[in-house]
């Protein structure tokens, strides 16, 4: 397996994936990179699918670390990665509410559910992410199909929630 | 006939039914009015997610040459065969490993496959046996002895070894560190650990030189504070001097007033004295010190003092309040005397601390870096160093100087302007040691904000072989000699110690974190051993575009 193709075609994916999960797009470099670095030592068979494999776990201990370490350590949660800084501000705005309440409406997802959803946005296969989640492939299409209409319902509400403060104001 | 599924529908419209399947569902989707109007809503809800998530879109990426890639990875594993990284690597590697195997474990067992079949499905996972996801259990073996053993061995069999390793670990680095310690940990709790680090930063050729005339090369280094200037009175820098400065003036009484003391070096911050009667080298740990009783109270009072560092606190603002001398041996009666019980009955104290690395001076010790490697990974890795002595405890020192203090050339970001540097006393927190002096150069960016790169040099420190001590004693039967390999060797296993937390901290790294003001630091640690900040009042993105151009 050429691993320096698989790099030139996934890192983007893998970062971008990581960037959704933890929503700090350095950190997302970095453990995209680390996950690389593994898989330069020990040349998986499947490297697609070991690759989110792992950095799906690095995700999950990075997290479990911060949480036991944090004292008074603030982590980056917004998105100023995401707005271009030429952004007019009410665009601007508009953006960030979104990426805010989609942020909100991820997080209300079950790890798995969540997993799932963003690995078939990267174009990963049903077997794939049956092999990244460690799910039957059977059983990968009702996980999509909960995903989703969680996520949207979850969105909806909390927009309606938002402009209804708004509107308060 | 019943109507679809919505799983089936979302899998159809991923395209990943099978074509027997697809084909079956289309020819209902054709009849079935209720079904063609649910696979609209289920495209829909499809749309809207994909549509959703694409509004988290990150921003330019870094992506590095594959190459770097690779020579990172040959790095660590490098690293790993002389055991300098390997606990990282295993440790993670571990990890994962462990969410593996519970992950095809469950998927055997909701399978109903027999415990050994799983084991067959991880195996199937890595035909070659180091390929795929299930070779992190030829890491894993060494802890639970194989990945059989992992279904084999019953679930709460696993935690309770765990326990008890952690148990047996904790109690076993308590003691080295008491015993590296030497002072009773209920009177210097957590700090005492802090500044007994730079200790095992001093070169050994310097032992012999304390044990001739400990006082004067002692006062010569309390003058240094006086030369800058602006020399702070608060952290631990000034403290670790002050109580020099203290020892330095009762040794000054004490000591033969025509001695001597000769300066080498370029900084009078770096200066590396020698008392002209000494020998270069010998100094022979072994004979009885040779100067008066006091100088050698004063000694153990000065070791003591730095090894405990709320005791050198205590003793510089003793020392401050009353005479010097009477008073700085006198604050410090458990120190003074805390040595190995050997000592007691034995030769002076002082002696035998001779044999062992002594602190030699911060400026000293800067400027040996190169020489002397020596590991301080684990203080900055897991503190915001930015901060960590507050605004007022940083020197200003001219950019000359900085190489010195940082005992290697510093990072600079050579595309900003500078406006100063700054030398910073080596945070100290309670879980970790005090590092090597931190480094700030301040930087003015294009629209006028202030950035500071904050830097600090953690180098690998070859472990001390235990006969080196013995061999300065020159007699290896001697029991001064075996002693001092017993120091040697408490403090090798006290330096691995901290090369564990040290590794446990550097996890952290890299990571970007947002100060109580709004500063934002984004702290990383390159190639070479740095550990690197860059703060400033700007974006996020704008400081980790500037740590690409850290050179």
């Amino acid at each position: 397996v050429d691993l320096s193709e698989i790099y030139n075609e996934n890192y983007r994916s893998l970062v971008r994936f990581l960037y959704r999960r933890t929503g700090d797009q350095a950190l997302a470099e970095d453990l995209a990179q680390e996950a690389f670095v593994r898989a330069i030592e020990h040349q998986p068979a499947q490297p697609r699918a070991w690759l989110y494999q792992v950095a799906a776990n690095l995700v999950r201990d990075d997290f479990r670390r911060r949480a036991v370490r944090r004292r008074h350590l603030e982590l980056v949660g917004d998105e100023r990665g995401a707005v271009p800084a030429t952004a007019a501000p009410d665009i601007a705005y508009q953006q960030r509410e979104t990426v805010r309440r989609v942020r909100a409406a991820l997080a209300e997802l079950t790890p798995t559910d969540r997993d799932g959803l963003l690995l078939h946005e990267e174009g990963l296969s049903y077997e794939e992410i049956a092999e990244v989640l460690g799910l039957s492939k059977g059983s990968v299409g009702t996980t999509l199909s909960r995903a989703r209409a969680r996520l949207a319902a979850t969105y909806e509400k909390l927009e309606t929630t938002g402009s209804q403060r708004d509107a308060a104001h | 006939m019943p109507h679809i599924e919505e799983a089936a529908l979302h899998a159809y419209l991923d395209g990943a039914a099978p074509p027997a399947d697809a084909a079956l569902l289309e020819a209902h989707l054709a009849d079935c009015e209720r079904c063609r109007a649910r696979i609209e809503d289920v495209r829909e809800v499809r749309e809207r997610a994909s549509g959703l998530l694409a509004s988290l879109e990150p921003g330019p990426l870094h992506a590095p040459a594959f190459a770097e890639l690779e020579a990172r990875a040959s790095r660590r594993s490098a690293g790993a065969v002389d055991g300098a990284d390997g606990r990282r690597y295993e440790s993670g590697a571990g990890v994962i490993a462990s969410a593996d195997d519970r992950r095809y474990e469950s998927a055997a067992v909701r399978a109903g496959a027999r415990p050994d079949e799983s084991a067959a499905i991880r195996a199937g996972e890595c035909p070659d046996g180091s390929a795929g996801a299930g070779d992190h259990s030829d890491h894993h073996d060494e802890a639970v002895g194989g990945s059989a053993a992992v279904v084999a061995t019953p679930w709460w069999r696993r935690p309770s070894l765990a326990w008890a390793a952690s148990l047996t670990l904790a109690f076993g680095l308590g003691w080295l560190l008491r015993a590296e310690l030497g002072a009773p940990s209920g009177l210097f709790p957590g700090p005492a650990a802090s500044f007994d680090r730079p200790a095992a930063t001093a070169p050994d050729a310097g032992a012999p030189e304390r044990d001739e005339l400990p006082g004067v090369e002692q006062k010569a280094l309390a003058e240094a504070p006086n030369e800058t200037g602006a020399a702070n009175e608060q952290g631990s820098l000034a403290a670790v001097r002050a109580d020099i400065d203290a020892a330095g003036r009762a040794a000054e009484q004490a000591a033969a007033p025509e001695s001597r003391i000769a300066v080498t070096g370029e900084s009078p911050l770096v200066g590396v004295v020698q008392p002209p009667g000494a020998p270069p080298t010998g100094g022979a740990a072994g004979e009885p010190a040779a100067g008066p009783p006091v100088q050698r109270q004063l000694q153990e009072t000065g070791q003591a003092g730095v090894a405990g560092g709320r005791a050198a606190d205590e003793a510089v603002r003793a020392a401050q309040a009353a005479e010097p001398p009477a008073v700085a041996g006198a604050a410090l009666p458990d120190a003074a005397v805390a040595g190995p019980p050997a000592a007691a009955g034995g030769p002076p104290a002082a002696t035998q601390a001779a044999a062992t690395p002594q602190p030699q001076g911060l400026g000293a010790r800067a400027g040996e870096v190169g020489a002397e490697r020596f590991e301080l990974e684990g203080a900055v890795g897991a503190m915001s160093f930015a901060t960590a002595g507050g605004p007022g405890s940083y020197l200003l020192v001219s950019v000359g100087d900085v190489e010195s203090w940082l005992g290697a050339p510093p990072r600079r970001l050579p595309e900003l302007t500078l406006l100063r540097a700054e030398v910073g006393p080596p945070p100290v927190s309670l879980d970790g040691p005090s590092g090597s002096p931190v480094v700030r150069l301040v930087y003015r960016s294009e629209n006028g904000q202030e950035i500071i790169l904050t830097q600090q040099l953690t180098v690998t420190r070859p472990e001390q072989p235990a006969a080196a001590g013995a061999e300065r004693g020159g007699a290896p039967v001697d029991p001064d000699a075996r002693l001092s390999a017993e120091a040697a060797r408490r403090r090798a296993a006290a330096d691995r110690e901290v090369l564990l937390r040290a590794d446990m901290a550097a996890d952290d790294l890299p990571a970007t974190v947002v100060e109580p003001d709004g500063t934002i630091t984004y702290r990383w640690r390159d190639a070479d051993g740095y550990l690197l900040a860059l703060s400033g009042l700007v974006d996020a993105d704008v400081l980790r575009a500037l740590a690409y151009r850290v050179r």
